[in-house]
């Protein structure tokens, strides 16, 4: 089991250490490779002149992210633990739906990962995760949304992997995400993207503590510029990501 | 129906309309000091309107704004301000931009931490409300908390509509001062028959640890100095849902192109899938001004067949 300090992300654990490689791979099956984390719409709309002004975007839509979906991440994790979880799921689900219908954009992106996730969890490494196979059940059946968060929490918590951890990883994905999107849309190359994401780790990692204790109720964006311009997602003229 | 809330707190008022026929009028309409309603006409069938002021023109830490307002059967509201609301770090600081304000001691509990305004809105499944105030202005290290939340009913055959405008600007430009706020803090909550629906929860706080010329979120909205949130629910067949279906399609009709540095208004719609004819729109300008001709040239447009001429042209002078 994980013993996971706050001041060190990654337990000293080799197992948990390689499911979390494992769970960063890009390769991960997860259909996140079309979603852009609101760069494409962010860049096309003049928010990125330079490639040396990436990593301040990166960091501002990082901290908005966290703000708004950590809470989220968190209330999945601990689902398991109250005397109904399934309900616990859908109460959490509904208050991340409210707070996601007025983005079409970004909620496109978190239904579509966020039953791919589970997906990946029932058939690679739980195949008898009853708590993961009846909540994917009921978002095949329309009954609820099926928000990416909440199930990230979930698949992370029933594969044993720490609060930290957890919160650490969804925000590095985001970040890993952003800068490989960058990469694809020419506006940086694969080394300086490289050397971008290390740099980002000090600041992700403040962004994560600041959100760690943050309630459902709590969850908020802090960046109504890039929420104006993710919206503009689909009036693209030419675009590459789906979102 | 709900019960009243104490409308005698300081900063607390209640609004409660009913319809008679063709005349929606205030069964009531008090509020406390520092808050004032002022009901005026519309001169449009059923429609009752009132102005909110903040004695000063705006609000002081410490001070706390509670509104409810229950629209009965086929009521009509439309509320409006008198001016953007100015949002004071204190008394000094109202003082010397030439607005003395004296206030009164009233509530119990500890000071609050700035400035809040929470409003409640029970609306009928025949009911329409509208609340389109002016911009908030925050000034430098002001603390700013809203939260509005909206009681939306149906019956089987009609649903409640709903126009709400929620924006502000980065502060008193003129004087320099673009995001020089401590925070600001919007959250509202729209359900329909008691289930959640719909939450937008905005928050700009500064997390500089010591005053900074920029703050921390200062750079992450440059060049745009206004924000605005609508919010529009119009569900069945009459002006407002062509209000909202005419937004709709100059959505729609826009294909964006690539730009080198970021336009001067840029907005978005998402549609609100579980209601009909429900829409949020989000607007970024570089002006005040350009956001409120968007607003009334595109996004409102029609609006008047709602609201009355008068009204419409009053609201976007």
């Amino acid at each position: 089991m994980m013993a996971a300090s706050v001041n060190s992300p990654f337990s000293a654990d080799d197992k948990s250490n390689w499911l979390l490689y494992l769970l960063t791979d890009s390769a991960l099956p997860t259909g996140g490779f079309v979603a852009s984390s609101g760069l494409e719409a962010s860049f096309q709309a003049g928010l990125i002149p330079s490639a040396s002004t990436l990593p301040d975007f990166t960091l501002s839509a990082a901290h908005s992210f966290a703000f708004n979906t950590v809470p989220f991440v968190r209330a999945g994790y601990y689902t398991v633990d109250s005397e109904d979880p399934i309900a616990a799921l859908e109460d959490a689900d509904a208050t991340c739906e409210a707070l996601m219908i007025g983005n079409t954009v970004a909620r496109r992106a978190s239904l579509a990962q966020g039953v791919a996730m589970l997906t990946l969890h029932i058939k690679c490494f739980s195949p008898d995760d009853e708590v993961v196979k009846q909540w994917k059940k009921m978002i095949r059946a329309g009954k609820v949304d099926g928000h990416f968060a909440i199930c990230f929490g979930l698949v992370c918590r029933q594969l044993s992997v720490s609060i930290e951890n957890t919160s650490h990883l969804w925000l590095y994905l985001f970040t890993r995400t952003l800068y490989s999107s960058a990469v694809r849309m020419n506006i940086i190359g694969p080394y300086e993207a490289q050397r971008m994401l290390l740099r980002a780790k000090e600041g992700i990692e403040d962004v994560v503590q600041k959100t760690m204790h943050l309630t459902m109720d709590d969850a908020c964006q802090t960046n109504p510029l890039l929420d104006v311009c993710q919206g503009m997602h689909d009036r693209l003229y030419t675009r590459l990501f789906n979102s | 129906m709900p019960l009243p809330i104490a409308d005698f707190l300081p900063g607390a008022g209640s609004i409660i309309c009913n319809s008679f026929g063709t005349a929606t009028k205030f069964t009531r309409c008090h509020a406390q000091y520092p808050l004032k309603f002022i009901p005026t006409s519309t001169h449009v069938d059923n429609l009752a309107a009132a102005y909110i002021l903040s004695y000063g023109g705006g609000m002081l830490s410490g001070d706390e704004v509670d509104m409810t307002i229950e629209l009965n059967k086929n009521a009509d509201l439309l509320l409006m301000t008198q001016g953007s609301t100015k949002i004071f770090k204190d008394r000094e600081q109202s003082a010397v931009a030439g607005i003395p304000i004296s206030r009164l001691p009233g509530r119990d509990g500890p000071v609050i931490d700035g400035a809040s305004q929470t409003i409640d809105a029970f609306v009928s499944p025949t009911s329409m409300l509208l609340l389109l105030p002016d911009p908030v202005t925050s000034f430098k290290h002001s603390i700013y908390t809203s939260y509005q939340k909206f009681h939306l009913t149906s019956d089987g055959t009609s649903t409640s509509q709903l126009v709400l405008l929620d924006w502000f600007t980065s502060g008193r430009i003129a004087r320099g001062e673009k995001w020089h706020f401590k925070k600001y803090a919007s959250k509202i909550d729209i359900r329909l028959d008691g289930r959640l629906l719909i939450r937008d929860n905005l928050v700009l706080e500064d997390e500089n640890k010591e005053w900074m010329p920029i703050s921390s979120f200062a750079s992450r909205l440059h060049p745009h100095t206004c924000f605005a949130t609508l919010i529009m629910i119009a569900p069945g067949q009459n002006e407002l849902s062509h209000v909202v279906q005419h937004c709709v399609e100059a959505f729609d009709r826009l294909s964006i192109g690539q730009v080198k540095a970021p336009k001067d208004l840029i907005w978005s719609l998402s549609r609100l899938r579980h209601v009909e004819n429900g829409v949020m729109v989000r607007v970024a300008g570089t002006t005040t001004e350009m956001v409120k001709n968007f607003l009334k040239n595109e996004a409102l447009a029609n609006l008047d067949t709602v609201i009355g001429h008068g009204m419409y042209e009053k609201l976007f002078s």
